[in-house]
């Protein structure tokens, strides 16, 4: 896999039309390659990419790309366009209403089937948790993508030292619920707190992340601080933000869509071309960034890493 | 005391509403081209956001619901307020709610899909939403072609059925919005509670009552 360079201006990238990169992707084959050329540690920069101060402070990415040969989204468009419903509906006003948002202090309560329940706090999980870099696509279910540099560690870390007990079949995120300083939570029709969810081996795998940064810099409140899921293969809301519980449990968690319109949102949200959202068709996706479409590929293009996770299962009637 | 209010408020009122009416239409014709100026600037200075595609999208069609529920207020205005002046607005404000609901059809087409035809048909058939705005764009774009005098002319008494599915237009234009997004996101309400309004004060027994109390 290319490493990223943040410097490295690749104007080759950018100019690619839809044509032209359906042709380099060749769609499912070179993809494929690309993706088994990655091995069990896909998409992760390593340690000898630059860090802090490289970073573009122009809202620009400087023109280093991730393996598909997406562009980086630009640092202003990560921290400007974003779903956080607990703020507002509208994508464009979350950061100015979470500008004032307190991430600090702030703990995870850990609870349910596990072994070593209890609060910890950010101070602990960023001492006990070094975090690295990953690059990943994050596909949003109303069609637009990012392709986002994190920081953050794998969630099978933190699992490994909370130890789930054997009955444990899932586990249930919670977002943050404070209607006070967040405005978006007033509207009664969504059964706050915002709830995810993942099966235990989604929840183990290695692309599984918690992130705490982007860009090199600690998460800004409307992009989830100060931790949140990142879960690349899944639509976007999946990817819980501003976590402040997590229960490992038996029962498959109903998630705060599931329960809001459960004809649109099921459980495991996987990004999948040929199931389309009642509303949007899921065939293709926009870059943030770009104007022309893309095809969308089949577990957001990691289908080599996490498609043995649902070996016989029917997609259309697990959406 | 309280006829000498009216009397102070409705003889200036009877006396200016030529004028007003006519300030009124110069206001529409500047108000409805400067979306369309809005939006170029903002186009040509990058002003647009992240998604300036959806921005345009979404620009355009609420100016076409704007307009097109400002076409739907005249006539109730016209007869509660008795002010005949006003009717000359109805078709400028028809033309351009279907002018806007074409630009928004083609930011969707030509902008968003590149004419990918076989995506767009696929939209079509899964996704209720666009089949329904659809309907309603087409319904403006016929009712803004025969807007002609000439079809006016020769189309007589049936010319008035026709531009009758204005209301049908606005049911759809409410109902594409409201399914557009998701459940429990309220843009759409404030628009569809004033298109209910309009509709519902065209229905038989309101106007029984319109015309009792004049």
């Amino acid at each position: 896999m290319a490493k990223l360079d943040y410097t490295e201006i690749t104007p080759k990238d950018k100019y690619l039309n839809r044509k032209e990169f359906l042709k380099a992707l060749g769609i499912a084959g070179a993809s494929v390659a690309v993706l088994a050329a990655c091995q069990d540690k896909p998409f992760i920069a390593g340690d000898d990419l630059p860090r802090q101060g490289v970073i573009p402070a122009a809202p620009n990415s400087g023109g280093s790309t991730e393996e598909f040969g997406n562009i980086l989204t630009a640092y202003e468009d990560v921290i400007s366009y974003n779903n956080f419903y607990e703020f507002t509906t509208d994508k464009e006003g979350v950061a100015r209403l979470a500008k004032d948002f307190q991430t600090s202090p702030w703990e995870i309560q850990i609870g349910g089937l596990v072994e070593n329940p209890g609060p910890i706090s950010m101070k602990e999980i960023r001492n006990r948790y070094p975090t690295e870099e990953r690059v990943y696509r994050m596909r949003c279910v109303e069609g637009w993508t990012m392709a986002i540099p994190w920081q953050g560690f794998p969630l099978s870390a933190l699992l490994e030292d909370i130890q789930p007990q054997s009955s444990a079949k899932y586990i249930r995120f919670e977002s943050i619920y404070d209607p006070k300083t967040m405005p978006g939570q007033s509207n009664r029709y969504f059964p706050w707190p915002y709830v995810e969810g993942l099966r235990l081996d989604e929840a183990y795998h290695n692309l599984t992340l918690l992130a705490t940064g982007i860009y090199g810099e600690d998460l800004l409140p409307q992009n989830g601080a100060p931790i949140r899921l990142v879960v690349p293969w899944k639509y976007g809301f999946k990817s819980i933000k501003s976590i402040v519980k997590i229960d490992l449990v038996e029962e498959m968690p109903v998630s705060l869509w599931m329960e809001s319109a459960p004809k649109e949102y099921g459980f495991y949200a996987n990004v999948n071309p040929t199931v389309d959202h009642p509303r949007w068709s899921q065939a293709t996706e926009r870059r943030i960034g770009e104007y022309s479409r893309q095809p969308t590929i089949m577990f957001n293009g990691y289908k080599e890493e996490v498609g043995s996770l649902y070996e016989g299962m029917d997609l259309r009637e697990n959406f | 005391m309280k006829v000498w209010i009216s009397e102070k408020i409705s003889k200036p009122w009877r006396k200016n509403k030529k004028i007003l009416a006519s300030i009124l239409h110069l206001l529409i014709h500047v108000g409805s081209l400067l979306p369309l100026l809005v939006g170029l600037w903002d186009f040509w200075q990058g002003n647009l956001g992240a998604n300036p595609i959806l921005e345009v999208t979404h620009r355009s069609g609420k100016t076409a619901l704007t307009t097109l529920i400002l076409s739907l207020s005249i006539t109730p205005l016209r007869q509660l307020l008795k002010w005949n002046q006003i009717n000359k607005l109805r078709r400028p404000l028809g033309l351009y709610a279907a002018f806007y609901a074409g630009v928004h059809l083609s930011i969707y087409v030509i902008l968003d899909y590149g004419f990918l035809w076989g995506a767009l048909l696929a939209n079509s058939l899964t996704n209720k939403f666009i089949l329904v705005g659809s309907a309603a764009g087409t319904i403006l774009l016929v009712l803004a072609i025969t807007s002609l005098n000439l079809f006016r002319r020769k189309m007589g008494a049936s010319w008035k059925q026709l531009h009758r599915f204005v209301y049908g237009a606005g049911v759809l234009a409410g109902l594409h919005f409201i399914l557009a997004v998701k459940p429990g996101v309220l843009r759409p309400w404030p628009y569809a509670a004033i298109l209910l309004l309009l509709l519902s004060y065209r229905l038989p027994p309101v106007q029984t009552w319109v015309k009792k109390t004049r």
